[in-house]
């Protein structure tokens, strides 16, 4: 795994796995202590009906942010496992089918996609991890630029690897209200760009790919290079 | 709908996944009975299909844990044996359905249909909401008669959404069914579907199907708030 960071500092991009579990347990620690303190005052306190509403209220919803960081750490943890299916998979069709799906998102944000596939690009990789892992990257890609943004998306043969090139280009969101997605239980929207390109990179990283990711002052570029074809020991799983 | 293949013959498990999916339905495959066991244990499936001779854990320890588990998911069982007395235990441990090896993938389509249809969630080929009516088999919707073009994830969402007419279906549950994947982080891709899904269905009609629960996610009915149930309208 490698990471080149150019231009200005990027904390939106610096990863570093273990810097983001830690980030992610900081943040498990606020809604369990939260739980916590708000029970044991409800045990000790006589709540009108009306109170007794509003402490419900406030548990389901820390519970629920509870609930998606768990979920986020078990994702996490099962993208670092390599995939056990592994096969001769024709990645310029996995991506025109992750672009048609993420393509309504990208028209909403709008962000233009332009996605260029000049030859047959065959991988050895698991399809639903590589399903899971394009979803990903290409939701951080359209969640980091702005209206009138332009992603275009590439795709080449280099020797033995296929090579799956993205870059972003336009303003840069900015601010957790600036990104137009879903905002789960009120986690920083910088913690999850992050982890969306946190899940992408294990995924490829799992399985076998080289995943490097350039912030320069024009945009962001993110750069995938798939092996073609399996080792004798893959094949024969 | 999300459909679990055990089956650890590789190609018979890729044949059948390709041929699911070519219906629409989200295929997830496992190998090795262990790994299926916790898979149809911890995940929301809407169907097993499940052979008998897997590794680590045969099917029949999987279909005893599952009707402990799970009584009322449907499981269809393969397999090679083909003797009545399999056959029987199968059944009697609780398998709902049984196709012996080697079998053809319409007759195996088919059964799947018809388990989904006898299990809790309707599989009929036509489904109807109110004046929303979609056709699995011809992939084709109509509100009021008027035609509605839906591309393939729009079809998808919109047969979710259907099957489970009146239930409360989270964000998550959509993602998992209809995406094939187990989690979305901040893409709003649900949402962007079903407001494009909202357009085509119930736009220009004076009574709204598609609905959103604030804090839980969708529901499509015919009842609502705004929608006061009127005489003569289908029970959801």
């Amino acid at each position: 795994m490698k990471v080149i960071t150019t231009g200005s500092p990027a904390p939106a991009l610096a990863y570093d796995s273990r810097q983001l579990i830690s980030d992610l347990f900081h943040q498990l620690s606020q809604p369990v202590t939260s739980l916590c303190c708000s029970l044991e005052l409800a045990r000790l306190q006589t709540s009108t009906l009306k109170q007794y509403a509003e402490i419900v209220s406030r548990t389901l919803s820390e519970a629920q942010k509870v609930s998606w960081l768990v979920t986020a750490l078990r994702e996490l943890f099962n993208a670092s496992q390599a995939g056990e299916d592994c096969e001769v998979l024709e990645l310029r069709q996995a991506i025109g089918h992750a672009v048609d799906d993420l393509r309504p998102v990208a028209e909403s944000a709008g962000v233009q996609v332009h996605y260029l596939a000049l030859s047959a690009c065959p991988i050895w990789f698991d399809p639903k991890r590589l399903r899971q892992g394009l979803f990903h990257l290409l939701g951080f890609m359209l969640g980091s630029r702005g209206p009138g943004a332009e992603l275009t998306i590439a795709l080449d043969r280099r020797g033995a690897q296929s090579v799956l090139s993205l870059t972003v280009s336009g303003t840069e969101k900015c601010g957790d209200a600036a990104n137009g997605g879903p905002d789960p239980e009120h986690l920083p929207r910088e913690l999850l760009r992050r982890f969306e390109l946190g899940l992408a990179r294990t995924i490829f990283d799992a399985g076998g790919a080289d995943f490097s990711v350039e912030r320069g002052p024009e945009g962001i570029s993110a750069e995938a290079r798939f092996r073609r074809t399996g080792s004798h020991r893959d094949q024969s799983l | 709908m999300r459909i679990l293949v055990a089956e650890d013959d590789t190609a018979l498990a890729s044949f059948v996944k390709k041929g699911l999916e070519s219906e629409h339905y989200a295929v997830d495959v496992s190998a090795d009975g262990e790994q299926a066991r916790a898979m149809a244990g911890e995940l929301d499936f809407d169907l097993v299909v499940l052979d008998l001779n897997l590794p680590r854990l045969d099917g029949v320890a999987i279909l005893r844990f599952l009707r402990t588990r799970k009584p009322s998911m449907p499981i269809l069982v393969l397999t090679g044996r083909n003797r009545v007395e399999d056959r029987v235990l199968c059944l009697d441990l609780g398998a709902d359905d049984y196709l012996g090896k080697p079998f053809s993938f319409t007759e195996l389509s088919a059964r799947i249909r018809a388990l989904m249809r006898r299990s809790h969630m309707p599989a009929e080929s036509v489904l109807t909401v109110d004046d929303l009516k979609l056709d699995r088999v011809e992939r084709r919707v109509e509100r009021a008669g008027r035609r509605i073009e839906l591309t393939s994830k729009e079809f998808c969402l919109l047969e979710y959404l259907m099957r489970n007419a009146g239930r409360r279906i989270t964000r998550a549950m959509i993602i998992e069914h209809v995406w094939n994947l187990s989690f979305d982080t901040c893409t709003n891709v649900v949402d962007v579907y079903v407001n494009y899904l909202r357009r085509k269905v119930d736009d220009g009609c004076a009574r709204h199907l598609i609905h959103t629960i604030r804090g839980v996610g969708y529901e499509l009915s015919a009842h609502s708030q705004n929608n006061p149930p009127t005489a003569g309208s289908p029970e959801l």
